[in-house]
């Protein structure tokens, strides 16, 4: 039987699964195969779980299931940097290489429970630090639409995935646009959600006040399934808050905003013409367009650049090859230490754990830490006093098209500044999407871009909304 | 920052360096604290904010119940200790000379 796993998607398959069209073995295997003609040269698995078509066998025979959720049955893919009991789990590290997880992440628990089969590990930059998934250390992901262009990243193995249709949904996380801008890159929805929403449990901290993790889907509808099902408060993870009860809206959805002084400079021109374009689809569906101020929003790389070393170099830390974790041969004890740490952390990684332990090292923790904290909070006010005025803000998510491999690996810099767009709404905790927005042709490539749309803390179902009315817009009715 | 600096801060991170990695670490480190000294700029309102985001953190915690079986994940905890002995983990020297 050959399922069309181009024109499938989450919300297709559920339909055909619970009418008896297909079973979960059946699409299991289309991935399974796909995956393994593919994988080779994209790169997209660091592993394919051998349990899998079982794991599918196992839904197909559970009949409640299936009356329960929308993803029973459903294949997933899952970022190297969530745990699944019994799973390696590497982070795309050396210092993991050899890590087997000891219990499942919450976002893992929930997605068993709801009948999910996870198919396989994403590959992702080193402990999700960088903008390409080069600083994977087990080898690049090349993007679906051009394999001499990198697919984003962090997460650009869960993003690759989904354009490649080597499968219909993936986790990622999102810490200063690893899902959104992967997503954007490779013509896919990517969502992060509202600081809080989604339990971090499991997910291996990158900087904790920053760490999502968000679904990585073909459309806006898909992306609403696997996040209704992984969201919700967890004892196991303090800073995870349920949604607070809906609010009547005091005013439609109607009125969208748009930082015009942030994006003059530093954006391709195509890019921006596109976003235009964009805007011009919003209009005609009936939203209002207003030109907003967000002073404080050309501190937002510098202030992200500055804490999220900060954490990180903190929470990195625990990785010390003595409790797990591949250890380096050494005489003492510091030795063991500098040694597993040296050889285990790629070079971004120890970049930004140097870059984050001058940051918080004394003297230094006022001028940098302190005033970026304070930064911080005053673009989260910036932004909440737009959202009194408009609905949603909207930017493109990256300032350029994907870029090529090696083009941007050797000048940290160019790396961070891809984040432009994208960092705000982590430092804000609020939730933001992206979601395809058209095409560019760069050497007769067909290259994706990406819309990027923020909205207030738990707006998440407002984004939907508009993103599903844009997407519809585009592309007309998905399967 | 100068090479002295980064060897000092990787002493404290515990990350190994060759001379070479220094090197090359001190051009992207001092280019990176070029980009993010861009909030000296940031004018004097935002003083203070800082304390006052730190203020505004509630710690949660809950309460210690619901409490599992001591030894039930023990033997899968020990099985990814690189060096381990019957129930313990193994370290190395620990009081002993000076480095």
């Amino acid at each position: 039987m050959g399922i069309d796993l181009e024109g499938m998607t989450i919300a297709h398959s559920g339909e055909l699964l619970r009418k008896k069209k297909i079973s979960s073995v059946e699409l299991t295997q289309a991935y399974l195969e796909k995956t393994e003609a593919q994988n080779k040269t994209l790169n997209v698995y660091l592993e394919v779980f051998s349990d899998a078509l079982q794991e599918a066998r196992a839904r197909d025979i559970d009949t409640d299931g299936q009356r329960l959720s929308p993803l029973h049955g459903i294949p997933l893919a899952i970022k190297d940097n969530i745990l699944i009991r019994g799973k390696q789990c590497s982070a795309a590290s050396q210092i993991l290489s050899n890590y087997t997880a000891a219990y499942d992440a919450t976002v893992i628990g929930k997605l068993r429970e709801a009948g999910a089969v996870f198919l396989g590990r994403t590959n992702m930059d080193e402990f999700a630090m960088g903008g390409s998934t080069e600083h994977s250390r087990f080898g690049s992901t090349k993007n679906p639409h051009d394999p001499e262009r990198v697919p984003g990243g962090s997460s650009g193995g869960s993003a690759a995935a989904v354009a490649a249709h080597l499968a219909p949904g993936a986790l990622g996380s999102d810490t200063g646009g690893s899902v959104r801008q992967p997503a954007a890159f490779s013509g896919v929805v990517g969502l992060k959600p509202t600081y809080g929403a989604v339990s971090r449990y499991g997910l291996i901290a990158m900087a904790s006040s920053f760490d999502q993790i968000g679904p990585i889907t073909k459309t806006v509808s898909d992306a609403r399934i696997i996040y209704d099902v992984i969201r919700g408060s967890d004892p196991r993870d303090s800073t995870s808050v349920s949604a607070p009860p809906k609010k009547e809206h005091a005013r439609e959805n109607r009125t969208l905003g748009v930082p015009e002084q942030f994006l003059t400079e530093g954006v391709d021109q195509d890019v921006l013409d596109n976003f235009n374009t964009s805007i011009g689809v919003l209009k005609n569906l009936g939203y209002t367009i207003r030109p907003i101020e967000l002073p404080s929003l050309k501190y937002a790389l510098p202030v992200y650049y500055i804490v999220m070393p900060a954490e990180a170099s903190s929470n990195l830390s625990r990785f010390d090859a003595v409790r797990y974790g591949s250890a380096a041969p050494s005489r003492t004890l510091l030795e063991h230490y500098e040694h597993s740490r040296g050889r285990g952390f790629g070079a971004e990684v120890r970049r930004r754990i140097l870059l984050g332990t001058y940051i918080l090292s004394a003297g230094y923790y006022d001028a940098y830490y302190t005033k970026a904290e304070g930064l911080r909070r005053h673009i989260r006010i910036d932004f909440e006093n737009v959202y009194k005025e408009v609905d949603a803000v909207l930017m493109p998510t990256s300032p350029t098209p994907a870029f090529k491999l090696g083009e941007k690996s050797h000048d940290p810099v160019q790396m961070y500044l891809s984040d432009i767009f994208t960092v705000a709404a982590n430092l804000t905790g609020h939730p933001a999407i992206s979601i395809p927005s058209g095409t560019v042709v760069r050497e007769e490539k067909v290259l994706p871009l990406g819309l990027q749309m923020m909205g207030p803390a738990w707006s998440e179902e407002k984004l939907f909304e508009i993103g599903e009315r844009f997407e519809f817009a585009l592309h007309g009715e998905r399967a | 920052m100068d090479t002295e600096e980064i060897r000092k801060l990787s002493a404290l991170a515990r990350l190994a360096m060759t001379d070479d990695e220094l090197k090359s670490l001190s051009k992207d480190l001092n280019s990176i604290l070029e980009y993010i000294s861009a909030i000296k700029s940031a004018s004097l309102e935002f003083e203070g904010q800082g304390t006052e985001a730190v203020r505004e953190r509630v710690n949660i915690f809950r309460d210690d119940n619901d409490r599992e079986e001591p030894g039930i994940h023990t033997e899968m905890l020990l099985e990814g200790v690189p060096e381990r002995d019957r129930d313990w983990v193994k370290v190395k020297k620990i009081i002993g000379e000076r480095d």
